[in-house]
């Protein structure tokens, strides 16, 4: 039994890395290991997936976005977070312990907390980082530089794909690892594709920007009236639900858009898709497709890592991103082809096994046991 | 302290106390904690013994052993370290050097995972005094992958360090692998055994090892080394156990291994050889090599470069003039210093004689065909140009040069000038170059006297710097190559410029020799001391060089220069710059300027500069200055029209009129015209076209 902490840059809110998180805990602790989760800030509406672990949240007030006034505030929450972490390194006996961090923020916040501790302290844990974008997504923005500094010289670094090890080794990191995401459910029964009911089309996910849903939009007003069975239904929250809103109602097929706001268990939900899509402009390794296709709903999703390319396979639709026009051909297509659906349904299910949670446990297990020497 | 440690790390170091502690430290931060490091001191005088104990108080997995007496070497030092070792793997280090920081976890997960006996990382040359970094031998370092045997993949014979890699200790400890002692290059040997040794090979991307070095010093190090008599000795004995050690692999094995020694180390001795200040060193060296390059299996001279065929060739049949020519150009960037033989279609390195060996004729050794030498552009070819003769006398620079001419073309080449080049190509400077004679080796001589013309109009500042060289035109046809000074002296020999003299800033060039022999030029004369014109440059430089749009500027212009730019009533002015000629000067100004000034006097000034002897009336009519001792620059800056028959000068300046009336006399090497510009042939048809401009000019003022 190992002492493990997990750490994130928050950990109340519902995204991708939230879920991670609380899955891996979950499964860390089924395994004997003493897991203990933290979160850098607080987040306001607090989700609690699991009650399993103890958890702690090291800011005391919510990380404000900046502005010209506040900058004492932030320095004062960052310092408050950093002594909070010194003291959870400096607990406990002197056993090797591991902590693992999803985010950069997370890291950089651990680095000066490492750095604020005694050699012996500091020696005691084992450091694996996480980065939950995909390499591209990195490149793009200012996250590599900070990727490739904050994480240089932690023990183990992992990259989500194969692929992107690969291109994270080539920035300079000399201690790549790939590894996936688990799912956060497996279930036992799978989506009846062939039933007589109206079929649905599902997007799942953050209604913000790089998630393409206005291109999602666009692509259903082109095709709805050739589908008249179908309904798209768009689950999720975020900053641009009025805008989106908005765009939809003068198009054609608007009365068959439903709209939900987020939820905790998308596994009912998945049990009554005909079909998923992902317009995203950027993603990392994207779990929405790993769970609906452990229902064995087919996806179609836009080509914006190489997570999407490894989860999408041969066995469902790749779109090029950003492209609404050529996202509503081949979502056509899919909606037009039954056998094709039922057919890459069963095939994604099949695919998915690597990620269930006991096969990515038995990876981490044995990263664990590495690091540790 | 850890029970049992997975990796052994054995650190080697003598009289090396002040960066023992920086490799030590590399092995105490790897993110691999279960290892053991231990420290062998060869014997040394300093406090290294002192430093590691100080420092294993504090860290258990520190082991010193310090050995009794200096071995002289790395071998017994490492032996001593492998037999103390107890891990299952064992890995390298040198007291100068660092791991990188997850050297030691990289190593040992691919040597885990892929069962393998010898995983090989990337080790980087730091250059200490740059800081720069520069992988080495990266091209095997491309992938992460497995070989399954040294034969399937035996350009790993290339990577012949033992620090970058982990190895199975029992592997070394059963088949009795370890470094050769009392000689040098003992890794090559090594790394041989545990290849061939290993059931499987691992090759990573990752770096592990951190190399430094300083590239200066080694250089200069390491090529002395090479000429000592040990040095050769122990290479050979080296390459002689290699070879016993490959008795028993494929015929493939051994020709990769041979064709390995003739690329790198047989290169590496012949130029050690033709770089020998002493002929009797250098002849002793080429015996002992001849007498291990015979052995060598003949089909390995079949993968080698055709002019390093032709070295080995020189150096099988004695010859080490042909040695060294041939390594001229495996050294100095391809220069052709021989004279090619064009036969039955095929190119010859020399017209082959009788001389036969390794059961080969000449015909063999010497074929060049695949260069394609002959068929290379006139502007692509790389003469061997060598400076014979350098020496300045004031301003007057005298020189010699001569020219290998390989494909014997040179006899049409219309102009040769001796320039200075910056970094960029462009001349700043040039000289032109008579052809002479031809010396006995049939070398062309060619010799240059006068003072340089200067073809910027800006002063030579601290980044100005380049190579010299020659440059043959024939026709439009321009070839230059880097000038060598193989022989003679030519470090600090300073070249004035006076056209670009300012007070305070560097008035010429100095000379010096670079790499690859190039003959190298810098700023140089400074008045004042470099750190006066450091200072100075930034408001010197706006002071003294205007633009001309600027009436403010003109102003402070002519304040500051007297003299030829001192003209007494306001009238357009004309340049006049007629080219130097290739034979040296031309001897009578082209222009008449008697009839010029008889003719132009009341419509303008005329400033007369040129590399030309014959003096120039000023006191005729007063229209004429004579402007040579004038800065280039501020003379084309001042004028409103040019006249010149430089294609140097036509390309830079705007309104220029292209002027040559002896083109058809014959009597001077000139360089060839510009096109596109009509050339004007006598000094009459000159005075109509320039008045027929300053009228255009004032009409064109006026409306």
């Amino acid at each position: 039994m190992t002492r493990i902490v997990l750490c994130a840059n928050n950990i109340d809110e519902l995204g991708g890395a939230q879920r991670v998180v609380h899955t891996l805990a979950d499964g860390l602790q089924q395994r004997g290991h003493d897991v203990l989760v933290v979160g850098i800030t607080p987040f306001e509406p607090a989700h609690r997936v699991s009650e399993h672990y103890p958890r702690r949240v090291l800011m005391s007030e919510i990380w404000p976005k900046k502005t010209t006034q506040n900058e004492r505030v932030r320095a004062g929450l960052r310092a408050e977070a950093v002594a909070k972490m010194a003291d959870i390194l400096k607990q406990g006996s002197n056993e090797p312990s591991v902590i693992i961090t999803a985010q950069v923020w997370a890291m950089e916040i651990l680095n000066d907390a490492l750095a604020a501790v005694s050699p012996e302290v500091r020696a005691r844990w084992s450091v694996i980082g996480q980065y939950h974008g995909s390499f591209a997504a990195a490149a793009s923005g200012r996250d590599l530089a900070r990727v490739v500094r904050s994480y240089g010289l932690v023990s183990v670094f992992t990259a989500l794909t194969a692929e992107d090890a690969v291109a994270f080794a080539e920035a300079g990191l000399n201690n790549v690892r790939a590894m996936a995401n688990p799912a956060a459910f497996w279930p036992d029964t799978v989506t009846d594709l062939t039933s007589p009911r109206p079929r649905t089309l599902l997007y799942l996910g953050r209604l913000s920007r790089e998630k393409g849903v206005d291109l999602l939009i666009d692509a259903w007003s082109l095709i709805a009236d050739d589908h008249p069975d179908w309904t798209l239904t768009i689950v999720g929250d975020g900053p641009d639900v009025p805008a989106l809103r908005a765009q939809s109602r003068d198009l054609a097929g608007a009365d068959r858009i439903t709209w939900q706001s987020a939820t905790a268990s998308p596994q009912e939900l998945l049990l009554e898709t005909d079909l998923l899509v992902l317009p995203s402009r950027t993603e990392g390794l994207p779990l929405v497709l790993v769970e609906a296709q452990a229902c064995g709903v087919p996806v179609v999703a836009t080509d914006c890592s190489s997570g999407v390319r490894q989860l999408v396979g041969q066995w469902g639709a790749l779109v090029p991103r950003g492209e609404s026009r050529e996202l509503a051909q081949v979502l056509s297509r899919a909606m037009g082809d039954e056998a094709w659906r039922v057919k890459a349904g069963q095939h994604a299910r099949q695919e998915m096994q690597r990620y269930r949670l006991d096969s990515v446990l038995d990876q981490w297990d044995k990263l664990l046991a590495r690091v540790l020497l | 302290m850890m029970a049992e440690p997975l990796v052994s790390v054995i650190l080697i170091g003598y009289n090396d106390a002040a960066r023992i502690v920086r490799a030590l430290d590399s092995l105490r931060n790897q993110s691999l904690r279960s290892i053991e490091i231990i420290v062998v001191d060869d014997a040394s005088t300093d406090a290294t013994s002192e430093i590691v104990a100080a420092v294993s108080q504090s860290d258990p997995r520190i082991r010193l052993i310090t050995r009794e007496e200096n071995s002289g070497g790395c071998s017994a030092p490492r032996n001593d370290g492998m037999r103390a070792a107890r891990a299952p793997w064992v890995m390298f280090c040198d007291s100068d050097d660092e791991y990188e920081r997850h050297a030691c976890a990289n190593l040992l997960t691919a040597a885990q995972d892929w069962d393998a006996d010898v995983v090989c990382g990337l080790a980087v040359r730091h250059d200490v005094r740059k800081g720069v970094d520069k992988p080495w031998r990266p091209e095997l370092h491309r992938r992460d992958r497995v070989v399954e045997s040294f034969g399937s993949e035996p350009d790993l014979l290339y990577d012949t360090i033992s620090v970058n890699k982990i190895y199975r200790r029992s592997m070394l400890m059963e088949n009795h692998i370890e470094f050769p002692e009392g000689l040098l290059f003992e890794d090559q040997v090594f790394t041989l055994q545990c290849y061939l040794t290993a059931r499987r090979i691992g090759i990573v991307q990752a770096t592990v090892y951190i190399w430094n070095v300083d590239r200066a010093a080694e250089e200069l190090s390491i090529t002395q080394g090479r000429m000592q008599r040990r040095n050769v000795l122990d290479r050979i004995e080296i390459n002689k156990r290699m070879d016993r050690v490959l008795a028993e692999s494929s015929d493939e094995l051994k020709l990769a291994k041979a064709v390995k020694f003739l690329r790198h180390e047989g290169y590496l001795y012949l130029w050690a050889i033709a770089e020998n200040p002493n002929p009797d060193d250098a002849r002793e060296a080429a015996a002992v090599l001849r007498a291990y390059v015979e052995t060598v299996d003949p089909r390995a001279f079949d993968s080698i470069r055709p002019v390093l065929r032709v070295a080995m060739f020189g150096l099988l049949t004695n010859d080490l003039d042909l040695l060294r020519r041939a390594m001229r150009w495996e050294r100095w960037a391809s220069v052709v210093d021989t004279r090619i033989s064009h036969i039955d279609g095929r190119d010859m390195w020399l017209r082959p004689d009788d001389r036969s060996v390794l059961g080969r004729s000449a015909d063999y050794w010497l074929d060049v065909s695949h260069l394609h030498l002959m068929d290379m552009p006139f502007s692509t070819r790389r003469y061997f140009h060598e400076v014979t003769n350098l020496s300045v006398v004031r301003s007057r620079v005298n020189v010699e040069v001569r020219t290998t001419d390989y494909a014997e073309d040179l006899d049409d080449v219309t102009a040769a000038h001796l320039v200075w080049a910056d970094r960029s190509g462009a001349v700043i400077a040039s000289l032109p170059l008579a052809r002479h004679s031809l010396d006995t080796q049939s070398r062309i001589v060619w010799r240059g006297a006068g003072q340089p013309t200067v073809h910027i109009d800006r002063p030579l500042m601290k980044p100005d710097k380049g190579t010299v060289g020659v440059r043959l035109a024939r026709g439009t046809r321009v070839n230059t190559t880097a000038v060598r000074a193989v022989d003679v002296a030519v470090e600090r020999v300073f070249v004035p410029l006076p056209q670009i003299a300012f007070a305070d800033r560097p008035s010429g060039a100095m000379f010096g020799t670079g790499e690859r022999a190039s003959l190298t030029w810098r700023p140089g004369g400074l008045s004042r001391g470099p750190a006066a014109w450091g200072r100075r440059i930034g408001h010197a430089a706006r002071r003294r060089v205007p633009t001309r749009s600027s009436a403010q500027s003109g102003r402070v212009r002519d304040a500051l220069l007297p003299g030829v730019f001192d003209l007494p009533t306001a009238r357009p002015v004309v340049a006049y710059l007629p080219a130097a000629s290739a034979a040296g000067v031309r001897r009578y100004w082209p222009l008449d300027l008697t009839t010029w000034d008889q003719q132009m006097a009341d419509a303008c000034y005329l400033l007369v500069c040129g590399d030309i002897a014959e003096s120039i009336p000023t006191r005729l009519g007063g229209s004429i200055r004579d402007a040579r001792d004038e800065q280039l620059g501020r003379v084309l800056d001042r004028a409103e029209i040019v006249v010149t028959d430089d294609p140097a000068l036509v390309a830079t300046v705007g309104q220029t009129l292209v002027f040559r009336p002896d083109e058809g006399a014959g009597r001077y090497l000139l360089p060839a015209l510009p096109t596109g510009y009509p050339v004007i042939e006598s000094t009459d048809d000159l005075v109509l076209e320039v008045r027929s401009m300053l009228e255009g000019e004032r009409m064109g003022g006026t409306s």
